[in-house]
């Protein structure tokens, strides 16, 4: 059935792709704005078209060939073979403490603990105490030369151990993270670093922590396995474990970059190491919970992956050394960001539609045998892949939504990203809600969808049916900016199990 | 002096100097023996080895070459011919030589006190089975004492925990099945000292929480991920025994945090072991003999099996260690009572020989609860 609905879903990719360009081109067009916005839509049909094929590319590898890929291995014995690297910067010292001793507690026998404090606007006396009480390693740093790359090669090039794991202040791993990692990397000496998913384990608090664990889900439970597969798999700068030697061979961390993760991989892959990923529950993290924290981090990750777009395409896209399937994946990946602005041309379509301006003018050939069917299929195959893979429902209508919500702040990005304008950095842990100005392009969108679908409605043709379908069912995804800015409830991961008998 | 060493000293002190089996060996302190000619004695130590006597002398701080002429003629009259001095200090030569002409070993405690293998193991407090132990169980480890219902899981549970507040170690009781209060009333009946440990904040009790059973229930359904739930109980648990530096830790019973399946109760169990601090959990029996799921007996370092047969209106009970991964121990079952002064045990079992009757075991308890 995966194969079925991948190969289905990429043929009608190419056939969507090449009939609306047809369309664009050869049927007639009014005038000029009919023109820009067509081919515009015909561009946001080919973005969307590659990152699908990539997608439906994954997903069929992460069914018949990942599995494959991750043997079982015999757990080692790990005396003096790891080190574990926590980097903070700045974080809540109340959280470091209660981390680091989690950290320490379950993975703290089996590796030396390097905790890289690079903080400088917070006490940091409370964690070199915890480090002291619990016999960790604690390095800080003056300046942040280099950011957490920096911080990282500062200890790693003093380390004389096999493999060295990098954890996020925020991240909990699974007191059997290290010996299930070791062992994968014990068993395949051409793997550079192990990749564990990242699982948000406070879901259960509110509308915005689950819809990050949907993207997520997305990601790690079929891109990434399938990108394992293909060898196109980066690192995601925590809950990831290296082999020592590999980031020697590419000179340790890339401090050129502020996504060090995606950076070094790069390195790596030139260097011949590819990455792993094992699919199993390790680490767990928090979502951000406040809009305002997940507004910074998405932020960071779309500057961050933007900024490596040149070195994608320099490195692998336009290199001669990379399958097919590699760069499409690479492609998509780094491009992925941009989709803000291909986004929009499908949200404001019904609008230029009110106004009388016809966005893809397609004949009844080409709908009912190319349209409609690159659209009922990818949408289905979209819905398959994710419920097969143990999603639930709701996870597909907030992926959509998520790229409702996050299409301005990918605009932004982009245009930061282009203009090298610097954010300053901050963490996904801070903050609270956003003020309602800043979803004024969401509230923009949806007031025009809804304006747009009722308008259509009135004015009815099969034509404008259509149209009406598509901007009301755009209008839904939007619906969860209503709910997703405010506070969440406690989660059970915070809660205490044990409590005092008195 | 006496009372001083510890019974897995002298046991290894003995068993090394006769190359005895360490663990059939029984130790009385302060020990009377009627010699030949009607006088009574008082020994340092007394041990016992199946019919025979070893006598043990601790040598006094100034060199005194009398006591060992007095200790010699003391072990002739009593008719003892295995004599051990176990000196403190360095022997000057004349003491070295009388020691020599009377056939008296010389130990030097430093030898036993620093051997890594039995130094620093977690007792319970209860001679009998501290020397089925080799000296106790090894810290870092995890070990189930498993049993059906009022076999006595709790009360030598908290002996150990009791045990080791006294001797400075806290101790952590997890009730997962029991209200604290109704507990604490019911082991404060007992004079083991558990109350007083805990008003002292050498123990802590805890209960669980609601929480469990609904995190339980979602892995169950199949909508958690059982790391999950491992991650956050072992993490919590953890905080608790680090933040409060708690080195003896007691889950009774440890079911209600269990999932039967072997890679839960694997890992759950391998998580629970922590460096210097020793982990019981009990579990009663149901699918097996030694425990509820059939599987936690395999994931554990240690097996203490407590059972008892009641015939008429007494009952029998029965103490045996089924297994204890990385260190010798007895294997041979005893009987042990429930008394108000908590467990105690019998001598009397196969390899072990019984003490004289003119010293009960429940006076070697009164020195153990003093």
């Amino acid at each position: 059935m995966a194969n079925i609905l991948s190969v289905l879903s990429i043929i009608f990719i190419i056939a969507g792709i090449i009939s609306s360009l047809y369309a664009a081109i050869i049927l007639k067009h009014g005038n000029l704005e009919e023109y820009i916005f067509t081919f515009w839509f015909w561009l946001a049909t080919v973005f969307f078209g590659i990152q699908s094929i990539s997608y439906f590319i994954s997903f069929r590898r992460s069914v018949y060939k990942y599995p494959d890929t991750i043997n079982s291995a015999y757990l080692p014995s790990l005396r003096n073979r790891v080190a574990i690297l926590v980097p903070i910067f700045n974080e809540d010292i109340n959280m470091c403490i209660d981390n680091l001793l989690a950290i320490h507690t379950n993975a703290g026998n089996y590796a030396d603990i390097y905790v890289l404090d690079d903080s400088n606007k917070v006490d940091t006396e409370p964690i070199k105490e915890i480090c002291q009480k619990l016999n960790l390693h604690y390095i800080h740093r003056n300046n942040r030369s280099g950011y957490k790359a920096g911080a990282l090669n500062n200890v790693l090039r003093t380390l004389n151990v096999e493999y060295v794991a990098v954890i996020d202040i925020d991240q909990t791993p699974a007191p059997d993270f290290v010996r299930e990692t070791v062992a994968l990397l014990d068993s395949h000496p051409e793997a550079g670093f192990v990749q564990v998913p990242q699982v948000y384990a406070n879901t259960d608090s509110g509308v915005l922590p689950e819809l990050a664990q949907a993207q997520q889900f997305l990601f790690y439970e079929i891109l990434t396995e399938g990108k394992s597969v293909t060898g196109s798999l980066f690192s995601c700068g925590t809950n990831v474990i290296y082999r020592l030697n590999a980031l020697k061979s590419v000179n340790y961390f890339d401090e050129t970059n502020i996504v060090e993760d995606i950076a070094t991989s790069l390195n790596l892959i030139a260097r011949g190491w590819h990455g792993l990923y094992y699919n199993k529950k390790l680490v767990f993290g928090r979502a951000p919970t406040t809009m305002q924290g997940y507004v910074n981090q998405q932020s960071r990750w779309m500057l961050g992956s933007l900024s490596l777009v040149p070195k994608v395409f320099k490195n692998i896209i336009f290199s001669k050394k990379y399958s097919l399937v590699e760069r499409i994946d690479w492609f998509a990946a780094a491009t992925w960001y941009f989709f803000g602005f291909f986004y929009i041309v499908f949200l404001i379509a019904p609008f230029l539609d009110v106004l009388g301006i016809k966005v893809l003018t397609v004949n009844s050939i080409i709908y009912f045998f190319a349209w409609l069917p690159y659209t009922i299929i990818v949408m289905f195959s979209f819905f398959y892949s994710n419920v097969s893979k143990g999603a639930p429902f709701r996870y597909l209508l907030y992926n959509m939504g998520a790229n409702m919500l996050m299409f301005s702040l990918s605009i932004q990005s982009v245009i930061y990203a282009i203009l090298r304008k610097k954010k300053p950095f901050t963490t996904a842990r801070t903050g609270g809600t956003m003020p309602w100005r800043w979803f004024w392009p969401q509230f923009t969108m949806m007031f025009l969808l809804g304006f747009s679908s009722v308008y259509l409605i009135i004015h009815f043709s099969l034509y404008n049916a259509i149209t009406a379908f598509w901007a009301v069912f755009q209008f839904i995804l939007f619906i969860p900016v209503i709910f997703i800015n405010r506070p969440v409830k406690q989660s059970e991961m915070d809660m205490p199990v044990f409590k005092n008998a008195n | 002096m006496a009372g001083n060493i510890s019974t897995d000293i002298l046991q290894r002190i003995a068993s090394k100097s006769f190359s005895l089996d360490t663990h059939a060996l029984k130790v009385e302190a302060n020990y009377s023996i009627t010699g030949m000619s009607g006088t009574e004695y008082h020994f340092d130590y007394i041990v016992f080895s199946g019919g025979e006597k070893i006598a043990i002398k601790i040598s006094s701080d100034v060199s005194s070459i009398n006591d060992i002429m007095l200790f010699n003629s003391h072990c002739i009259d009593s008719g003892i011919d295995k004599k051990i001095m176990i000196a403190n200090r360095e022997l000057n030569e004349n003491e070295k030589r009388m020691c020599q002409a009377f056939g008296i070993i010389i130990a030097d405690i430093k030898n036993y006190e620093n051997d890594e293998l039995y130094s620093g193991r977690a007792k319970f407090g209860i001679p009998e089975l501290d020397a089925k132990l080799a000296g106790g169980l090894r810290p870092g480890y995890v070990y189930l004492i498993s049993g059906k219902t009022g076999a006595g899981k709790t009360t030598l549970s908290s002996m150990f925990l009791s045990f080791g507040a006294k001797n400075n170690e806290k101790g952590l009781m997890v009730l997962t099945d029991t209200f604290p209060d109704q507990f604490l009333d019911n082991i404060r009946t007992m004079d083991i000292g558990f109350g007083e440990a805990y008003e002292n904040k050498m123990i802590e009790i805890m209960e669980i929480s609601d929480q469990i059973r609904v995190m339980k229930s979602e892995v169950s359904s199949g909508n958690t991920d059982f790391r999950k739930f491992i991650t956050k109980i072992i993490t919590e648990l953890k905080r608790i025994i680090i933040t409060k530096n708690i080195k003896r830790v007691v889950i009774d019973p440890v079911t209600l945090l269990l999932i039967p399946d072997d890679d839960y109760i694997n890992l759950f169990l391998n998580s629970l072991a922590m460096k210097d601090v020793t982990v019981i959990i009990t579990s009663g029996l149901r699918t097996t003999e030694l425990s509820v799921f059939g599987m936690e007996e395999y994931y554990v370092t240690g097996i203490i099996k407590l059972d008892y047969v009641t015939t008429g209106e007494n009952i029998d009970r029965t103490l045996r260690i089924v297994k204890m991964r990385g260190s010798i121990f007895d294997s041979t079952p005893s009987r042990f009572k429930i008394t108000s002064a908590g467990i105690i045990m019998d001598g009397k079992n196969s390899g072990i020989s019984s003490p004289p009757a003119n010293s009960g075991s429940s006076d070697i308890f009164k020195n153990i609860g003093d």
